[in-house]
């Protein structure tokens, strides 16, 4: 028997939109339309790309988490207080260490509660999200932190490769996208090769079967949400690090962005379907997209407009070719076969 | 002998509160007034408690859609933009009515104000009901995607900015009263009383509460459920866009960032906490919920007005409350299960 073979998934289609846009928008203003533009979108987009990739294994479960954002902003606000008393002026590293950790254990609260009453993990997550940002300016400072470390100071500037150009200036090819290569090789190989990754695909698909089927789903809910945490914090980290100063309100209002991402790069929200391809070619797309509207000379306050429409075009003409991985090509080709 | 009499009534008074959920939440508000009457002396005055129900109606409006779209199932985030963006397009009208000097009196506009403002609140719900109705899209991404639509459009139209300049009548819906009753309290029952008749004595109320049950037992008892969840969202974007014009005439402005962070869990927090369920709901529940929740806010406000942080300890506050409340919630359908 001939096996159903997905001819263009949805994240080719994503990566060529991507491509189209990035050629017409250059098209338009030829500034847009090079390498140190690249660069500067890969840089700009490398904190979302890792709480995207955050973002997967949650949404791949079925479960939505907005907290992420704040947990983010709480142990990087958190993390920094705690090195600055002990007047530490080394570099990122044991900031990535710590934030991670206490992020870890936010998210591992976040899935301990939720579990514990048998709530769904949205709404928890609602709760969590306004606490952890009142916690910073309550418990810690109200204030933007600008004493950075030695080891901090400049890294914005840090490149592998540096390029410069005469419109966007130098710029280059930022040293943490070492740090995203590892997450995406760390989370591509959770979701594929363990079982974890296993069980979090079988949870999103369907979760009385998989709990039938012997998958500790509570067990890997904690895990996916702690690895939410964790990656929201590293990310919060390295933005910090870009801006130069610590907020205790970092990330506010882009949860909804992170998310957008994920669903435009094929990630289901009902959970059972998303990869670690289509999370960041999800929000390369968007990154694309908004600063293409920059270069385009539209006003800023549109930009969630942008975002807005894109993400129900996409949720609608999904829904209209129906689930399933089948995309639109393979249907009508396979038409096509039957005809002959 | 007395130690067994005591605990057979609070059993029996136990089993009553877990029943008729309104009950419990009369008592949990009489014990939360009783507790800031007792912490602050600021509290316990006619001005409190008209604060409170001058400013209950808002949140309670976007309530009541929150929880109508969760008893069939669903869930609405775009109650607030839906709210701030009615209230911009009413009130875009009314500035380029004063700009052109239309030659209607004044109260007259106001109307044709409001009536904008409705439309476009059944504008955004037939948006929500069509994706979510028609193209099956899951709730909470569909109403995801459209906040930040409405939000958008408001960002962009606004420019950021807040809108202003309306005529001092508009402020009658806001900050009036009616024999001593707040207007907008006045607005938030009877928007309930209507919804109440319409969910228990209409066959559309009916046909929601099944739809919300048992949805393929209501597909195969020939009830068309994709047109049930297009009337109960443009329901949820009437009800929003009410609020927006109580916003709109109580702040005098428009402003598209306005209650974007606290009013969805406050929304979602009144639907939790009056229990309402897939196909089962107390509209007395929800207004009583939303009553608690303004309370509460009103009597941390007068409780923390001294604090020198006291504004931030809001959002600590409000997160850990709205987890506990679900988890009240959770607590007490177990209980009503095991019953």
């Amino acid at each position: 028997m001939k096996k159903k073979k997905t001819f263009i998934t949805h994240e080719m289609i994503v990566g060529l939109l991507t491509a189209l846009i990035f050629i017409i928008i250059g098209a338009r203003n030829p500034a847009f339309f090079s390498l140190a533009t690249l660069f500067d979108i890969v840089r700009s987009a490398l904190p979302v790309c890792i709480m995207a990739l955050g973002v997967l294994p949650v949404l791949v479960s079925g479960e939505i988490d907005i907290s992420f954002v704040s947990v983010a902003a709480m142990s990087s606000f958190a993390t920094h207080f705690l090195l600055l008393h002990f007047g530490y002026q080394g570099g990122i590293t044991l900031y990535l260490i710590i934030a991670a950790g206490i992020g870890a254990l936010a998210g591992l609260t976040l899935g301990i509660v939720s579990s514990y009453f048998k709530l769904p993990v949205f709404p928890v997550s609602l709760g969590f999200w306004l606490f952890w940002y009142g916690f910073n300016l309550y418990f810690i400072s109200p204030t933007m932190n600008f004493k950075l470390p030695k080891g901090l100071v400049g890294y914005y500037s840090r490149y592998l490769l540096t390029v410069h150009d005469p419109v966007v200036g130098t710029t280059g090819l930022h040293i943490s996208i070492l740090y995203l290569l590892v997450i995406v090789i760390f989370i591509w190989w959770l979701l594929k090769y363990t079982t974890i990754g296993r069980g979090l695909y079988a949870m999103g698909g369907n979760r009385e079967v998989a709990v039938q089927t012997g998958y500790n789903v509570k067990r890997i809910l904690w895990i996916a949400l702690a690895l939410n945490g964790a990656l929201a914090s590293i990310a919060g980290v390295i933005q910090s690090s870009y801006t130069r100063f610590f907020n205790p309100i970092l990330f506010r209002g882009d949860e909804l962005y992170v998310i957008a991402a994920a669903v435009i790069g094929g990630v289901s929200i009902t959970g059972g379907r998303g990869s670690v391809v289509g999370a960041i070619l999800g929000v390369f797309f968007l990154q694309v997209i908004t600063r293409g509207l920059i270069y385009l000379e539209v006003p800023a306050e549109y930009q969630q407009f942008v975002v807005g429409i894109t993400l129900l075009l996409f949720v609608t003409v999904s829904s209209i070719r129906g689930s399933g991985r089948r995309s639109l090509f393979s249907t009508w080709f396979r038409k096509q076969g039957k005809q002959q | 002998m007395r130690k067994s009499l005591m605990r057979k009534t609070t059993a029996k008074v136990g089993q009553i509160l877990v029943e008729r959920h309104s009950l419990l939440l009369l008592v949990i508000l009489v014990a939360i007034i009783l507790v800031f009457g007792l912490s602050t002396r600021r509290f316990l005055n006619t001005r409190t408690f008209s604060v409170i129900a001058f400013q209950c109606a808002e949140i309670g409006l976007m309530g009541l859609g929150m929880g109508l779209a969760t008893m069939i199932n669903g869930v609405d985030l775009s109650v607030n933009d839906t709210a701030n963006l009615s209230a911009l397009t009413a009130g875009l009208f009314l500035n380029f009515a004063f700009a052109h000097s239309f030659s209607l009196s004044t109260p007259f506009l106001i109307v044709i104000a409001i009536f904008i403002a409705l439309a476009t609140g059944i504008a955004c719900g037939i948006l929500n009901g069509f994706l979510i109705g028609y193209l099956r899209i899951p709730p909470i991404l569909t109403t995801l995607g459209t906040l930040t639509l409405f939000r958008g459009i408001s960002a962009g139209v606004t420019g950021g900015k807040r809108l202003t300049g309306f005529p001092e009548e508009l402020s009658m819906i806001g900050r009036g009263d009616v024999l001593g009753i707040p207007v907008p309290f006045l607005i938030l029952l009877g928007a309930g009383v209507v919804i109440h008749f319409v969910l228990n004595h209409t066959a559309l109320g009916y046909k929601v509460r099944m739809v919300g049950s048992n949805v393929n037992a209501a597909k195969f008892s020939g009830i068309r459920h994709k047109s049930i969840t297009m009337y109960v969202y443009m329901l949820s974007g009437i009800l929003s866009a009410l609020a927006g014009v109580i916003i709109m005439s109580r702040t005098g402005s428009v402003a598209y960032e306005y209650g974007t962070q606290t009013y969805i869990l406050l929304a979602l927090a009144i639907a939790s906490l009056a229990n309402i369920s897939s196909g089962f709901g107390s509209i007395g529940a929800l207004i009583l919920a939303a009553i608690i929740l303004q309370t509460l806010s009103t009597g941390f406000y007068t409780l923390l007005m001294t604090s020198p942080r006291g504004g931030f300890f809001k959002d600590l506050f409000w997160g850990a409350f709205l987890v506990f409340v679900l988890v009240i919630g959770q607590i007490i359908r177990r209980k009503k299960v095991t019953r």
